[in-house]
């Protein structure tokens, strides 16, 4: 099931064995090779920020996020408190090409709702480009392979 | 859609170094290492990225670059910056000449203008195509193709009479080309 950042912010998230929701969707965090979504920062329970690993959320759905329970929500790490900062967020990162061309901005992130892997990302609010051109994600840019000439 | 991606060196410094692999900008272009008797450009040196930030002991050479763009130059990884002790002779050429300045004399004895800029192909290896060159008493730059016939003497560039019908005045055709590139990037073609 497709899902998209945008989309899914301010989603609940519910424990599943307490069936208690521990935070709304506020955040995510991707690696560095932009193919996945690592983690999801929650918000809503105080002011740390809290993050849960993919691997614990049982189900990403279009109207709530369940995860095994409230005690898989963890503290950031370094490169994680980053993202968490705002330095590596995919979301509004600028777009570079390989060839040095700053195409827009990240707009929204497609992803995978059942194993979190990214399809594709808007750059601008018009273009889609797919994650087989996605080379990096770090705090400057998100680093998209140049179209190869016709 | 083959467009040549033409720019100024001069428009170099001052842009990011970015890498591909991490999407980390790791320097900032400095300054341009050209050798203006063998018209060649040899790569940059850097400064540290952020506002006052001073300059980097590490080199970029032309042959580690794998993109020079309108908003970046690209490379692989922080690995392909150089320490200057191992650029050696190409950071301070020992035959250095000033090509800024020079009067560009044709060889039937014309005087074309005087050299204000370097112009630099960016598709494939980055290398130097071409002077931009300005006459006294004209507000338009002229372009001139850089062949191996030309010689330079650090105050006259002389060229091939026969290079003069290649002398072009199409600037507009270069900010032109970048717009149409940009695009082009965007949509994948």
């Amino acid at each position: 099931m497709s899902q998209s950042f945008r989309a899914a912010d301010g989603r609940k998230v519910i424990a599943k064995t307490t069936a208690e929701e521990i935070g709304k969707v506020k955040s995510f965090v991707v690696d560095t090779t932009a193919s996945h979504v690592t983690a999801i920062q929650i918000g809503g329970r105080g002011g740390k920020a809290e993050l849960v690993d993919w691997a614990n959320v049982n189900a990403f759905g279009d109207d709530a996020v369940i995860v095994e329970g409230a005690d898989v929500a963890r503290a950031p790490d370094e490169r994680e408190k980053e993202a968490v900062k705002g330095d590596i967020r995919a979301r509004g990162t600028r777009v570079l090409t390989t060839a040095g061309y700053d195409v827009g901005k990240v707009h929204d992130v497609m992803f995978d709702g059942g194993t979190g892997e990214i399809v594709g990302m808007m750059v601008g609010k018009k273009t889609l480009v797919p994650a087989d051109r996605m080379r990096s994600l770090g705090s400057y840019a998100l680093i998209i392979d140049a179209p190869t000439e016709a | 859609m083959a467009v040549k991606a033409l720019m100024r060196a001069g428009d170099v410094p001052g842009l990011p170094v970015v890498c591909i692999d991490s999407g980390e900008d790791v320097a900032e272009i400095r300054d341009v290492i050209y050798d203006g008797a063998e018209h060649k450009l040899h790569g940059f040196t850097l400064n540290k990225r952020g506002l006052l930030a001073g300059r980097l002991k590490q080199v970029l050479l032309i042959e580690n670059c794998t993109a020079i763009g309108a908003d970046a130059v690209m490379i692989n990884t922080v690995a392909n910056l150089t320490a200057q002790e191992e650029a050696g002779d190409v950071v301070s050429p020992k035959n250095a000449v000033h090509v800024i300045g020079n009067r560009v004399m044709s060889a039937n004895g014309s005087d074309l203008g005087e050299i204000i800029g370097v112009v630099i192909e960016t598709d494939g290896e980055p290398s130097a195509v071409g002077y931009e060159v300005k006459k006294a008493d004209s507000k338009e730059t002229r372009f001139i193709p850089i062949t191996e016939q030309m010689t330079i003497s650090g105050e006259n560039l002389l060229v091939p009479a026969e290079l003069e019908p290649f002398i072009t005045n199409d600037l507009a055709g270069f900010g032109a080309s970048v717009a149409t590139y940009r695009s082009g990037q965007l949509r994948g073609e």
